[in-house]
């Protein structure tokens, strides 16, 4: 591979990162809608759409292992392969969560606890976190990451927020006498609201994730990693 | 009573065992190297990288004083070594060639001589005559040099012309180490070799900065960062960056280091 190829391939893996997200990102609405209309269609179809992510995946991981096997890249050029080989891996993570919301919109009453329009909210706003990160890392807009980096804590919040009603919710209930069936499902459902909750917040922080690689990849400050 | 800060600058200074200040050296009219200033740690590798005519190779030259032995060719400001002006008056160059070696980029053993002979070439032409003296720095040399296994039983009958390219180099190696220098200058030393002999090379460069501190010219960015512990990248006779290698190939603080190292121009 001589120069100028390399260049283009190395371009061409910085293009990979938002085409992957842009389906990803697609991949979280799906789930949120799945939830929202309870479209059990749509969350079991799920499956097959993340075995094309995970092939994006190894697709990129490939890549940098080519460009690093063959080309023994340096400075900035060295810490973006760095950077979306491990992107390539939230990206994938992101995709494994969307296709957990995806089951739980299968669950058809957990919705029992909170209000499903709360988490649909937190659900938009973590979708919103991972575009925002790959619009700052299209735009290599540092600025743009670190607001996505501040943003997690407003999202862990929200999530603190509704683990603590779900769970206030819970003990309330506890207080009257069920039958073993209803203890049973309500525990089931408490489950399934509570992971959802903890799959949201995580989507938050491979966003975080996202904008800390690519402000590594430009700056070499390792600092938000 | 000398204070802490005292302490610490004398144990610095004694790190250093080269020093160029305000280094530049001439072509005629033509100036090479502009107005370098450079320190050399003793018992470390140190690269210079940079493209074709950006003056690494002038101020290897100017290192030893070889540079002048061009004709018209000149310098200006310093080169310290151990404290001391290599370019005072009163100094002998021929010394200072003894204190610090030069290996060059093609293996130049003298064709006629036996490998043995080759070794001892700069000990005799400093007049070392007693056999048992030659012998031991004979061996010691090509040993120092990763030699000495493969030539040990045909020292005195195979010329330095028989050896393989590698094998050649190897022993430049030991006759610039033969007369115990202090510093050995490398001038693309891998340049005309494959990658086998490349690698012996360069586990060698490694070895020998228990005992030397070594200069190495290179045109191989990857071989910089494989051997070094500091670079000094050049560009058209300025020193545009010196630092650790792993600082300069990881995170370069000047656009241009970077633009070069990753490709973009050169």
């Amino acid at each position: 591979m001589v120069r100028e190829s390399y260049r283009q391939e190395l371009g061409r893996l910085l293009d990979s990162v938002p085409q992957m997200g842009q389906e990803v990102v697609q991949g979280i609405k799906n789930g949120l809608r799945a939830i929202e209309t309870h479209d059990v269609a749509l969350a079991k179809g799920m499956d097959a759409w993340d075995d094309t992510i995970d092939q994006q995946t190894l697709k990129i991981e490939k890549q940098c292992t080519d460009l690093l096997a063959l080309q023994q890249p340096v400075a900035s050029d060295l810490r973006m392969i760095l950077s979306v080989f491990k992107i390539a891996t939230d990206l994938e993570r992101v995709g494994d969560l969307a296709v957990n919301l995806g089951e739980y919109a299968i669950v058809s009453d957990a919705f029992v606890l909170a209000s499903k329009e709360e988490l649909l909210r937190l659900g938009r706003l973590a979708c919103k976190m991972i575009e925002e990160a790959l619009e700052a890392f299209r735009e290599q807009d540092i600025e743009k990451a670190k607001a996505v980096i501040f943003k997690d804590r407003e999202l862990d919040q929200a999530c603190w927020d509704l683990r603590t009603h779900v769970l206030t919710e819970l003990i309330k209930m506890a207080g009257k006498s069920n039958p073993f069936d209803q203890a049973e499902k309500i525990a089931s459902n408490t489950i399934t609201i509570l992971w959802s909750i903890r799959d949201l917040e995580r989507i938050g922080d491979h966003a975080g994730n996202i904008s800390a690689r690519m402000i590594y990849w430009l700056t070499a400050n390792p600092e938000y990693i | 009573m000398a204070t802490p800060m005292t302490q610490e600058s004398q144990a610095q200074t004694a790190q250093i065992v080269m020093q160029a200040k305000q280094l530049s050296a001439f072509y005629g009219e033509n100036r090479a190297v502009k107005d370098v200033n450079l320190d050399i740690e003793r018992n470390c590798v140190t690269a210079f990288i940079g493209p074709s005519g950006c003056g690494k190779t002038t101020i290897l030259r100017c290192f030893n004083r070889m540079h002048e032995l061009v004709p018209s060719a000149h310098v200006k400001g310093q080169v310290l070594l151990d404290n001391e002006n290599i370019y005072d008056p009163m100094i002998d160059p021929v010394q200072i060639r003894r204190r610090v070696g030069m290996v060059f980029q093609k293996p130049n053993p003298f064709p006629t001589m036996s490998i043995y002979d080759n070794a001892v070439a700069g000990l005799k032409l400093a007049g070392v005559r007693k056999r048992d003296v030659l012998d031991d720095l004979a061996e010691k040399s090509l040993r120092r040099a990763a030699l000495w296994d493969e030539v040990k039983d045909r020292l005195y009958k195979a010329s330095g012309a028989s050896l393989s390219g590698g094998q050649q180099q190897r022993l430049c190696i030991a006759r610039a180490l033969a007369i115990e220098p202090e510093v050995l200058l490398m001038d693309e030393p891998c340049s005309a070799l494959d990658p086998v002999a490349t690698s012996k090379i360069e586990d060698l460069i490694q070895e020998l900065q228990r005992d030397y501190t070594v200069i190495i010219v290179t045109h191989n960015m990857q071989q910089a960062a494989r051997v070094s512990d500091y670079t000094a990248f050049f560009y058209l006779g300025e020193l545009i960056e010196f630092g650790k290698t792993e600082r300069i190939f990881e995170k370069p603080e000047k656009k241009a280091t970077e633009d070069y190292i990753t490709g973009k121009f050169g």
